[in-house]
């Protein structure tokens, strides 16, 4: 039966080296405890067995296959760190020239979508235009300071004679009509207003058919620069202002109204 | 006129490292502060010193004379690269025969992962066969001239090639090479108390196994 102080005993015998002579107490336990006296037998020839194990020499190259070794560590760190050092000069240019064609594509994208404005109207301030003209089904905005018997606004021509035909109307690959929108918050600023993306659309060219032989006056130019509001489509709306150009098409009829009239590129005087 | 290269000269009074001064009666930490300033042949003497333990610690651990000497080698290489890191707080003994247990008992890892049977030379038949479980006698009495020398070491080395990781490197620190328990817990990173309950029960595993030959 093993008891406490048998325990106590086999862990003595177990912390002590191999051959150790046991002390008092462990050798009056072992005399009258036939179970740990075997147990102090099997340990010992355990102990003596385990010893029998002989130590295992090195092979006479190991120095020789450890330098080598050793040279080839240090070659792989060489290449190693020489790919680093190109990594890390590499690493910023890669950057450099990821942003850059970051930069550029944004450039691009922006300059597109500059040209291509959501919404375009002409402020009411806006002085070149053609009442009730009607450019592939939808009319330009036709505000004008220098409305002169203009009553009507959309729709409602100036003069009964006054008539405008499209001559020429580029369509692009079919898309006359896909660049103009009626722009929801425009109810804000006058019913009715209309506009045309004219970058998505070329603007049709039109001539006027007008058989009018009354006296022609050429009136100077209105000083004030041209202001036009551009909706950019996220409700902001900003107003730019372009110096007056004359292109000759400027006239007064006779019924004194000012009759301004789109010109073509080919003019039509 | 005698200067101190390190701290550890002087809390070690270790020898330090001058051209002029053999290496071979330096102690290992005044050879490491050497291999720290480029003396290779520091590096040469702790070699010499520890090559041939260290490998048969590795062999025991792995029962593996190649792989021993090659994870031997690794040991060492481990040493020369961390050189300049290395720490003074233990032997330098405690620190290579814990590179060493680590590099072993990941190899024997290992060798789990495959689903190797360690001992794949011991345990194999000598016809090539499939390997097969180590198995003590049956208890009768063994021959003498059966109970070789050579043999007997084979099954000794046999049995302690089945214990566990966590009993083996304990029982081979302790009983092979002859640790101390303080040293063992200091190289294996665990407490005294637990060295010895561990090499114990690794005892009681081979008396087990090892019946026959006891
Ligand atoms: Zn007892």
């Amino acid at each position: 039966m093993i008891t406490n102080k048998c325990k106590t005993i086999r862990q003595e015998l177990e912390e002590a080296d191999a051959g150790h002579e046991p002390g008092d107490n462990l050798a009056v336990h072992l005399r009258g405890c036939s179970d740990c006296r075997a147990f102090a037998s099997e340990q010992s020839a355990l102990l003596g067995l385990i010893g029998t194990l002989e130590p295992v020499v090195a092979p006479s190259d190991f120095d020789f296959r450890l330098r080598a070794r050793l040279a080839r560590e240090r070659s792989r760190e060489q290449n190693g760190a020489g790919l680093r050092s190109f990594l890390r000069i590499s690493r910023p240019v890669a950057a450099a020239a990821l942003v850059l064609l970051v930069a550029v594509v944004g450039v691009v994208v922006k300059n597109r979508l500059t040209v291509t404005p959501s919404h375009t109207t002409v402020a009411p301030a806006a002085t070149v235009m053609v009442p009730g003209a009607t450019l592939g089904g939808v009319s330009i905005a036709t505000t004008s300071d220098h409305e002169v018997g203009n009553t009507g606004g959309v729709g409602t021509t100036a003069g009964p004679k006054h008539t405008v035909a499209v001559i020429g109307s580029r369509d692009v690959a079919g898309q006359n009509n896909r660049g103009q929108r009626v722009d929801p918050a425009l109810g804000r600023r006058g019913p009715g207003t209309v506009t045309r993306e004219f970058g998505l659309t070329p603007a049709s060219i039109v001539v006027s058919e007008t058989d009018y032989s009354g006296p022609v006056v050429r009136v100077p130019l209105d000083p004030r620069a041209l202001q036009i509001s551009i909706d950019d489509g996220r409700g902001e709306t900003r107003t730019i202002s372009l110096p007056r150009v004359s292109f000759g098409s400027q006239r007064l009829v006779a019924t004194q109204s000012f009759m301004p009239t789109v010109s073509t590129t080919k003019g039509v005087w | 006129m005698d200067t101190l290269s390190s701290i550890d000269d002087l809390s070690l009074g270790a020898v330090a490292l001058t051209p002029d001064v053999a290496v071979g009666s330096a102690s290992d930490h005044a050879l490491l502060e050497a291999i720290r300033a480029g003396n290779e042949d520091a590096f040469t003497e702790l070699v010499a010193r520890y090559r041939n333990p260290i490998t048969s610690y590795i062999y025991r651990m792995t029962s593996d004379y190649d792989g021993a000497v090659d994870l031997a080698q690794e040991t060492f290489v481990r040493v020369y690269r961390a050189a300049d890191r290395y720490q003074t707080n233990y032997a330098f003994s405690t620190y290579i025969y814990r590179i060493a247990t680590n590099l072993a008992i990941s190899e024997l890892r290992k060798r789990k992962r495959r689903k190797l049977v360690s001992l794949t030379g011991f345990f194999q038949s000598s016809d090539g066969g499939e390997p097969r479980e180590f198995q003590p006698s049956d208890g009768q009495p063994l021959q003498d001239v059966v109970l070789i020398d050579t043999e007997r070491r084979a099954a000794v080395q046999r049995a302690i090639g089945t214990l566990p990781d966590k009993y083996r490197a304990p029982l081979i620190l302790r009983d092979v090479e002859g640790k101390s328990y303080d040293e063992i817990s200091h190289i294996l990173g665990t407490s005294e108390g637990t060295v010895k309950s561990r090499i114990s029960r690794a005892r009681g595993f081979l008396r087990d196994k090892m019946r026959a030959y006891l």
